[in-house]
């Protein structure tokens, strides 16, 4: 007879060991790559080329790719953030369009000016905006106790057809094709530090960011507070831990960080805002999370090798006839493979279990 | 007055492609299990339509739009349980993967990645006839393929309320041991529940492609999140599921009429239906909480 498995939630998956997370992952995406450009592309030699090598072939390609991981890794920290207090949010994406509406609106028209101060104003604006679309799930959370998993996609849902209206319909710049905001002043976008790349700032400030979400989370009361809430909220209030600040303030960081990632994309490489320019980052961010072991620290090195699935993808297609979705196939692959426990671990169960039958048969019970 | 035939004939519309899905996602919340994956299912089942049926007619394309998302499910699950990887994270990792093959495949098959348009897939309308009758009209003018989802819908409600499957369901989310104990393997039982689940995502995504004949790129447009409220909302119940199902139906009915009565700007309006039902989620779950107080 088959005993019941003790299935895992994501609960379960709290902070773990990056490094064999992150070494399945790369290994993962570049069989799957490689298998990508066999099966896809007529031109296998040059798909696989330009995935694996054209990212890498030159500094600005290298350096651009670098400011590609910098929103992603921001958005990945607010996954983390939410999540390892126990709010499983969706609305990242919705967040993150919103901050991106919000950073190219400040600067529409120039009405805040131009320079550091305007682009200052843009960031605090992008990241206002994520935190205002996680304002009503948080509030949903603090007061009436409202699964944040689904108010938080509700409202990113409806938030993403308000910024689609506002950017295609009154923002629209109207002398352009694109469905897009006028592009903002060159001068209150975040300086391009070795061009032609388009490296901005915009990584730097990531890798700070999740320098501090580390230090928080390992060396903080109040960041062993917030896992222990996520892990067990009663417990955590036995404790005398102010869980009430936890119900919400977590989920209203996450948008801030989301808000300011959507921001980075308006003022570093976009220029402006784009219909759609999310393009499911947050989403993305998740399997980010997921492949950094929701560990802060590891989340720059697990977005660089998301951004170079996406870059490696375009280039590909660029070059050869594979097809620009295979780098999103392939991450949704290395986000399954990730998931799995390692394989060790399952050699493991399997040993245990044959040494239960073979001293005198099962226990019963469920299993650990 | 003379809106509410049509108010209603939308709600029906709309509710053709929800129902299954809501009911997809409430059969896993019966084995205790989340299954976030709705959306990518509605869309496997979307294209697994337009795909098979533009080779083989509209018939054999529904059917294949049952199978594809039931197998999806199915072996998404079996992956979770034999690999013991959290659902949650396979369902996103479902999501992002099923778009990707679609528009990889749509590149293949139909030359473009964008919308593909096949002729002599777009459903008809079966009972069209009957739709003049006063008052009961709006019941008979949908499309044949609106009609199968809500059959396939019922006909899973049926399963669940009627059978022993639904029984050892309920037992499989609430207590596995006592299944262990009468000898059936809840692994089995979640496995066909996801099965199932993933069939009546099918069922939504083949309604929504065959309302227009085509395949258009995320046209589920979030309809599988609001299958996972509907379930949510409706208390984890087959009358409340249906009930939530048909309240956001009403109101995307509500919001496409006031579009065309008002000319306001058609994403706002698309908008409410998202924000009024995250509302009533809050207030549900505020009453719910002051029910335990007192």
């Amino acid at each position: 007879m088959k005993f019941p498995i003790a299935y895992r939630t994501v609960k379960d998956s709290g902070a773990s060991s990056a490094l064999p997370r992150m070494s399945a992952a790369l290994s993962t995406a570049v069989v799957l790559a490689a298998i990508a450009a066999a099966l896809l592309s007529s031109e296998p030699a040059i798909a696989l080329r330009a995935f694996f090598i054209a990212p890498f072939l030159n500094t600005p390609s290298f350096l651009s790719m670098l400011e590609l991981s910098a929103p992603l890794a921001l958005c990945a920290l607010g996954v983390i953030v939410t999540f390892r207090a126990g709010h499983y949010s969706l609305g990242g994406e919705g967040q993150a369009y919103a901050g991106s509406f919000a950073a190219a609106a400040a600067g529409y028209a120039g009405f805040i000016g131009t320079g550091t101060t305007a682009t200052i104003a843009a960031l605090v604006a992008g990241a206002t905006a994520g935190a205002v679309v996680a304002a009503l799930p948080a509030a949903g959370k603090r007061f009436a106790g409202a699964d944040v998993l689904l108010t938080s996609i509700l409202v990113s849902q409806g938030a993403i057809f308000v910024v689609d209206w506002a950017i295609g319909g009154p923002l629209r710049d109207q002398t352009g094709n694109l469905i897009a905001m006028p592009a903002l002043d060159p001068g209150m976008l975040l300086p391009r530090l070795a061009p032609p790349s388009t490296l901005t700032l915009a990584p730097f400030v990531a890798v700070v960011f999740c320098l501090l979400a580390a230090l928080y989370f390992d060396r903080t009361r109040s960041g062993a507070a917030h896992d222990l809430y996520g892990r067990n909220p009663r417990f955590a209030g036995l404790q005398g831990y102010d869980v009430q600040r936890l119900a919400w303030l977590p989920i209203i960081v996450a948008g801030l960080l989301h808000g300011l990632a959507g921001a980075f994309m308006v003022l570093g490489a976009k220029g402006t805002a784009l219909r759609g320019m999310s393009g499911g980052i947050g989403w993305s961010a998740i399997g980010v999370a997921l492949v950094a072991g929701s560990r802060p620290a590891a989340v720059p090195v697990a977005a660089l090798l998301f951004a170079w699935l996406d870059s490696g993808a375009r280039q590909a297609a660029v070059l050869s006839d594979l097809p620009p979705d295979a780098g999103l196939a392939i991450k949704a692959l290395v986000i399954l493979v990730v998931s799995a426990r390692p394989a060790w671990s399952a050699f493991r169960t399997l040993k245990v279990r044959l040494s239960r039958r073979s001293h005198g048969g099962n226990r019963g019970g469920i299993q650990s | 007055m003379n809106r509410l035939p049509s108010l209603l004939f939308d709600l029906l519309a709309f509710l053709a492609p929800l129902a299954p899905a809501a009911v997809g996602g409430l059969v896993t919340e019966y084995v205790g299990s989340l299954n976030i994956a709705l959306e990518g299912l509605i869309l496997a089942g979307a294209f697994s339509y337009i795909a098979v049926g533009s080779v083989s007619g509209p018939a054999v394309g529904f059917l294949a739009a049952l199978l594809v998302p039931a197998a999806i499910a199915y072996i998404s699950d079996l992956f979770s349980r034999k690999a013991r990887a959290d659902s949650f994270v396979i369902g996103l990792g479902v999501n992002m993967l099923v778009p990707a093959v679609a528009s990889i495949v749509s590149q293949a098959v139909f030359g473009t990645k964008g919308v593909a348009v096949v002729a002599g897939l777009q459903s008809g309308r079966v009972f069209n006839e009957a739709a003049g009758l006063p008052l009961l009209g709006f019941l008979f003018g949908q499309r044949t393929t609106d009609y199968l989802a809500l059959v396939v819908a019922v006909l899973i409600a049926v399963a669940l309320a009627r059978t022993p499957f639904g029984t050892r369901a309920r037992a499989a989310g609430m207590n596995q041991d006592a299944l262990v104990m009468a000898g059936v393997d809840p692994g089995r039982i979640r496995g066909w529940a996801y099965a199932l689940s993933g069939l009546a995502c099918g069922a939504s995504g083949a309604a929504l492609a065959a309302s227009v004949g085509a395949w258009v790129p995320n046209m589920s447009a979030g309809r599988g999140w609001i299958a996972l409220v509907a379930v949510y909302l409706g208390g984890k119940r087959l009358g409340g599921t249906f009930a939530a199902s048909a309240l956001f139906a009403l109101l995307l009915s509500m919001a496409t009429r006031a579009q065309a009565l008002s000319g306001a700007p058609a994403e706002l309006l698309m908008a409410l239906p998202y924000f009024i039902t995250a509302l009533v989620v809050i207030l549900g779950a505020a009453r719910t909480r002051a029910r335990k107080r007192n």
